[in-house]
């Protein structure tokens, strides 16, 4: 067996040295967020790497909603299901039908409009939150789930567009030439040949959206109120407002909600990787 | 913070009755009643939408919610309300004044009235009407809502902070009655200290708690961030005879109140570690619900705020007051609300409710059932009358409230306290602050 050169343990060594530091740095806030989960109230903060006596209580307490704070936490959880579900759909749809009509179609001014959806990106989401918040009033969708539906729509659907167009350009055009001279409609094109080849850049732009209202906490603080509609981000924000806030069960509520996102994302790694990288290097 | 047990409710339930206070058919009757003869009816079909802080009473949300109740049968009022933590409240109603929409009524801490005085609707009729009917508005309060002569909003409650004692520590140290005056105060801290049964008080970024200490030494000392006309007049002989003594105070602290913060020591006191410590009743609160810390509980005593140099107390405690925006579409409904709830059949029901948390700013509830039902909760009936607005003798608005938010009374005695700066370094930090904001 041959020996690595001295360079070659080098750059390994240069590695570690920066990959060792950047883990434990990403690894520390949620074992932190872990230990508080797993410590009893009394010593969670007694600044010990282990609990003496490490307990699934505050799981207890949170899954059967025990404590004043966590009264709504399945309905909370809930809303955040569905506002993240609705979204990852709506942003599909639009999306999808957006892409296929300038990429594929090559309708009239879809640069027009593939810029201005980058555009929408020059301003920061949470400068639009106090307009939004105007319209949401105007429309009488305050305090509605819609309202922080939409507005999350319409935060991830121009990102959205544009993977999706990016992935589409890279579809060869001979197969809508060869379905259109079978007699295929536009609608047959899109459902029957579109749909199926975008498939993997779909499952990203859709698990991107979902992850992204899922997360959300500005407009959801913004635009839902009441107990009963907001979602779980917004309803751990009250775990502060007492001047003897209950940290356990704040961290334990916290890592369940972080579970979600993390089943999806190592689900579809696969597809979000080359879904969101789709047409990022012309061939 | 209390869990919404069966056992919480039956206590407050048992603690209304106690109090005499209307509950059930009596109430709505009360409401109907009410309705009809107040000054103010509310419009056909109203509907108000009302944000409130979030509450940390059971007892008290459920009074409140009663309230509400009563208020939407007698008049038909549609009632929305919904509530956010502390530090949210200011925000959310920042961005309802501001476009005009989501909020009829929101109910906040300190200056809230005063940040967006264009945009309320004038409340003089309804102080005068319940400052007339309940023996007027204490000082603090009326300062904190008050633009010249009109009310930008009505001060329904003080979250009051006293001083929680463990009683048979200060016996030991040799003091028979609770220190009425600053050097009294230091000599028990110091002797408290002696017996290993220290006092703690945080000077770390505590909102309520650390805010409240050290602007009571501040303004004891006969210091004041701004002066009438608000400009800054920190760099004092009076601001430095504070720090000395705050430092003083601080030597006998129990390790760590720098970085504490306003859970800490709660959280100190309950495992026994503190026994001297500013707070609200809450520390006493959970001791009494907690059937293991029933020695605790009997042994916690509560003491106000000696008073300082100047002579009269200085106190900064934390108004809760009320505000309807102008652009709402019911403003009679919105005025009928307020007024309703600060009718004693729903507020002395609410003050029992709320165990000593919140405090009166009229007058006539010195006599409400709750400062008598366990005499350890009477000092906080002070509240409200020993109190100067959070501006001190400055004009209540933004830049005091700022000036609060930003920690700028708390840095400066914790910088100096610490060793980070020296007295004159703290002050002068202190002071460029304040300049930025009052400028």
């Amino acid at each position: 067996m041959r020996l690595p050169s001295l360079r070659a343990v080098g750059t390994e060594a240069k590695l570690l040295l920066i990959g060792i530091p950047v883990l434990i740095w990403t690894m520390l806030p949620l074992y932190h967020m872990f230990l508080f989960s797993i410590s009893p109230k009394d010593s969670a903060f007694s600044g010990k790497l282990w609990p003496d006596h490490p307990t699934l209580h505050n799981f207890e307490v949170v899954l059967k909603q025990q404590h004043y704070y966590l009264s709504h936490f399945w309905l909370q959880l809930w809303n955040s299901l569905l506002i993240a579900v609705a979204t990852g759909v709506f942003t599909l749809l639009i999306a999808t039908f957006a892409a296929f009509a300038i990429s594929r179609l090559r309708v009239k001014c879809g640069r027009l409009v593939m810029n201005l959806a980058l555009f929408t990106y020059f301003i920061p989401a949470a400068f639009l939150a106090v307009p939004m918040y105007r319209t949401m009033g105007s429309y009488g969708l305050l305090n509605s789930q819609w309202a922080l539906t939409l507005a999350m729509v319409t935060i991830a659907t121009p990102y959205s567009i544009w993977v999706l167009k990016q992935s589409s350009d890279q579809l060869p055009v001979e197969l809508d030439e060869a379905a259109i001279m079978d007699g295929a409609s536009p609608m047959q094109l899109f459902w029957l040949v579109y749909i199926p080849l975008m498939a993997p850049a779909l499952v990203a732009v859709g698990t991107y959206a979902l992850l992204l209202a899922w997360n959300e906490y500005l407009y959801a603080f913004l635009l839902l109120s009441k107990d009963t509609s907001v979602t779980l981000p917004v309803g751990l924000g009250n775990f502060l407002a007492a001047d003897d806030s209950p940290w356990e069960l704040l961290m334990t509520t916290g890592l369940i909600y972080a579970l979600p996102p993390a089943a999806i994302y190592y689900t579809f790694k696969r597809y979000m990787v080359s879904g969101l990288t789709a047409g990022a290097v012309k061939s | 913070m209390n869990d919404f047990t069966r056992r919480t409710l039956l206590q407050g339930g048992t603690a209304l009755a106690a109090a005499g206070a209307l509950t059930g058919p009596a109430l709505f009757d009360f409401a109907k009643a009410w309705a009809q003869t107040a000054p103010w009816k509310a419009e056909k079909d109203a509907k108000l939408t009302l944000m409130r802080w979030k509450r940390f009473v059971p007892a008290e949300d459920a009074a409140f919610n009663e309230m509400v109740a009563a208020f939407k049968a007698a008049t038909g009022t549609d009632m929305n309300v919904f509530s956010e933590s502390f530090e949210d409240v200011q925000p959310k109603a920042s961005v309802a004044a501001n476009t005009g929409s989501g909020l009829d009524l929101a109910w906040g801490l300190h200056t809230l009235p005063q940040l967006f005085p264009t945009q309320v609707l004038m409340m003089n009729d309804v102080a005068d009407y319940l400052g007339k009917k309940y023996g007027g508005w204490t000082d603090a309060a009326a300062a904190t809502c008050k633009q010249g002569n009109n009310w930008l909003g009505i001060p329904v409650a003080t979250i009051g902070g006293y001083l929680n004692y463990r009683k048979s520590a200060v016996d030991k140290a040799g003091f028979k009655e609770f220190p009425k005056d600053f050097p009294g105060f230091l000599e028990m801290c110091k002797a408290l200290k002696a017996n290993n049964t220290p006092a703690g008080f945080a000077l770390g970024h505590a909102s309520g708690d650390a805010n409240s200490w050290l602007h009571w030494v501040l303004w004891g000392h006969g210091a004041y961030t701004v002066d009438k006309d608000d400009k800054v007049i920190i760099n004092s002989p009076e601001t430095m005879k504070a720090l000395e003594y705050c430092k003083a105070l601080s030597d006998t602290f129990i390790p760590g109140v720098a970085s504490w913060n306003d859970s800490s020591n709660n959280k100190a006191f309950l495992a026994g570690e503190l026994y001297c410590t500013g707070n609200g009743i809450s520390i006493y609160v959970a001791a009494k619900d907690d059937p293991t810390k029933k020695d605790l509980a009997e042994d916690t005593y509560h003491a106000l705020w000696p008073v300082g140099p100047v002579g009269h107390p200085t106190e900064l405690q934390l108004c809760v007051p009320i505000l309807a925006f102008k652009f709402t579409k019911y403003p009679n409904a919105a005025k009928a609300f307020i007024a309703f709830m600060l009718e004693k059949e729903n507020f002395d029901k609410w003050l029992t409710g709320a165990r000593g948390y919140l405090t009166h700013t009229l007058n006539a509830y010195d006599a409400s059932p709750v400062w008598t039902a366990d005499p350890k909760n009477y000092v906080f009936s002070q509240a409200s009358k020993r109190a100067l607005p959070a501006s001190g003798i400055g004009t209540p608005g933004e830049k005091a409230a700022t000036a609060i938010a930003d920690f700028l009374v708390v840095d400066m005695f914790a910088n100096y306290c610490t060793g980070r700066e020296d007295a004159k370094g703290a002050i002068a930090i202190a002071e460029r602050q304040l300049k930025r904001i009052y400028r």
